[in-house]
């Protein structure tokens, strides 16, 4: 079943347009990153989704409503942590997520086991004014994890957490989307959302550029492999003699040799058939980033509506 | 608990950490105190109850202070809270914007009510405590205190309808609304229970003890341009037809 579902949505702002024409299909427990540059449009899609401003143009359905009207009742079934999250400082840790949860009206011992899980459960008596920023960004977690929501959304979720809090926010964002959780959540730092993530939508100034699996995307791109072979690197690029575009680094320890991904292999070869000559090889994958950067950086001419690649 | 409730809650309880209620009731009773035993010189030797002079000199201070804290509590409630970013996540639970309102409004009501009546209430206590006060000039100051917590809870549904506006919209209406008050039918009313008690003093005293300055010639002699605004009545037409403008002369 579809979670959210997007067709042709527009926004505008005083006549100029943040976001145009996207149309996305989310399956229900996925999730998706959005990326995008920004002023992309991200936090507007999410706005649109929430139900916090209306498209100008298009329709968008989340969970079977229609955002802009539905009532309390869609609302209880959401959570979101906005970018830049804020609360009152004079309140701890316990107390803003026990008013959170008696809003939402979820019972109050959830929003503490909440504070275990995000790791606040020792800070949780503490004014929240002395939070640091990846602390309050915790706290914007366990709120909008309360009252196990069917759509998270989370606008760049993982600024200012260390890496190993962002390894166990990747960890609970798994946990959520097994037991059927839609998530999106939006990412400037790409390599992070590599293998988290079973959906990316590329935007690019309002226009969605790319929405699908990594995988399609990567055959979509058609992006080449990159070989680093070590060794003598003039002498190996004499050997391969232009088969493969190359690059010679300045100190000549290695050279880095680009080929499309099915003729990976006859490189492979054609490197070992080069005996001492070349020591050692790296291959490296297109990367995200490659992909965000192929994406958002050609023309849109094709249209936009990418869905079918779900 | 009504969502409504857990929000007023929330307010209340903002406004106590946050030293709303402790400074809004503290700058009412130091005002209100200095008014009473600093204030009250033009009661002289006449023999004017000490009560009733306090109530004139108060609803003065009233119509000038109380729009101002309403105004500021409702402003920071809605236009703080959108500019912090509160606002934005709130409106994704499942709340109404008008619980989120109505919320807001019983916590900051409470706020100003309890500074209200605690800041003027001690004020009238201790005149009463020094002086001997009749049941009338208790009438006059229970409805000094009646009025001003209405005055405040009308402004502070100003301030929210102001914050609710467009922001470009915003702007002007809060000056506006709180260079109204003066004029505003509130205000009317506190003025007649000002003058009631004035007239309270003067069929005890002589006529010369109830010569302490009405409010709106204090608000005359701090602004000339004010007095012009107030006079010219091409302003006053888009008023609607229920709120009185009487200039007080």
């Amino acid at each position: 079943m579809t979670a959210v579902s997007t067709d042709r949505a527009g926004k505008d702002y005083n006549g100029r347009t943040v976001l145009d024409a996207v149309s996305i299909a989310v399956p229900e427990g996925r999730c998706v990153a959005l990326i995008g540059h920004n002023g992309a449009g991200k936090t507007t899609l999410m706005k649109i989704i929430l139900g916090l401003i209306r498209p100008s143009r298009g329709r968008v359905e989340v969970l079977g409503q229609d955002p802009a009207t539905a009532g309390v009742d869609f609302r209880a079934k959401l959570g979101f942590l906005p970018e830049n999250v804020a609360f009152h400082d004079q309140m701890t840790g316990a107390e803003t997520l026990r008013f959170f949860a008696r809003l939402k009206k979820v019972d109050t011992r959830e929003a503490a086991e909440l504070l275990d899980r995000v790791g606040l459960a020792r800070a949780a008596d503490q004014k929240v004014k002395t939070y640091s920023k990846g602390m309050r960004q915790r706290l914007g977690l366990a709120q909008a994890l309360l009252g196990r929501p069917k759509l998270l959304l989370l606008d760049e979720p993982t600024t200012g957490l260390d890496p190993v809090l962002r390894t166990e926010f990747f960890e609970i964002i798994r946990g959520l989307t097994e037991a059927g959780t839609t998530v999106i959540l939006s990412s400037h730092i790409l390599t992070e959302l590599e293998a988290r993530t079973d959906l990316a939508a590329i935007m690019r100034d309002g226009r969605l550029v790319a929405f699908g699996d990594l995988e399609s995307l990567r055959q979509e791109a058609g992006l080449p492999v990159t070989v680093r072979a070590r060794g003598d690197a003039v002498e190996l690029s004499k050997k391969l003699n232009g088969a493969f575009h190359k690059t010679l680094p300045r100190n000549s320890a290695y050279i880095d040799l680009d080929c499309p991904v099915d003729r990976k292999m006859e490189l492979l070869r054609a490197l070992a058939d080069c005996g001492d000559l070349c020591t050692d090889v790296d291959v490296r994958l297109p990367t995200l980033d490659d992909l965000y950067l192929h994406y958002s950086g050609r023309a849109i001419s094709s249209g936009t509506g990418r869905e079918d690649a779900v | 608990m009504s969502p409504i409730l857990v929000l007023a809650e929330k307010e209340f309880r903002d406004g106590l950490r946050n030293k709303w209620v402790a400074g809004a009731t503290l700058l009412l009773a130091a005002l209100a105190f200095a008014l009473t035993f600093l204030g009250s010189s033009p009661a002289g030797l006449v023999e004017a109850k000490p009560l009733a002079v306090t109530v004139v000199s108060i609803s003065s201070l009233t119509i000038f202070l109380i729009p101002l804290i309403a105004l500021l509590i409702g402003y920071d409630a809605i236009v703080g809270e959108s500019e912090r970013g509160c606002l934005l996540l709130m409106l994704t639970y499942p709340v109404s914007r008008g619980q989120i309102m109505l919320g807001k409004f019983l916590g900051h009501a409470t706020i100003l009510t309890v500074a209200t009546l605690v800041g003027y209430g001690a004020a009238g206590l201790a005149a009463a405590m020094t002086g001997n006060a009749d049941a009338e000039s208790w009438r006059a100051f229970s409805a000094l205190l009646g009025s001003s917590v209405l005055l405040g809870l009308a402004f502070l549904a100003l301030a929210y309808l102001a914050c609710s506006l467009p922001s470009a919209a915003r702007q002007p209406v809060l000056p506006l609304a709180y260079g109204s008050s003066s004029l505003s039918s509130t205000t009317s009313r506190l003025w007649a229970c000002s003058s009631q008690a004035k007239a309270a003093l003067a069929r005890m005293s002589s006529p010369r003890s109830c010569s302490s300055i009405p409010p709106m010639r204090i608000a005359y002699s701090i602004s000339p341009r004010l007095r012009t605004y107030a006079r010219s009545p091409a302003w006053a037409d888009w008023l609607p037809a229920r709120i009185s403008v009487r200039p007080f002369f």
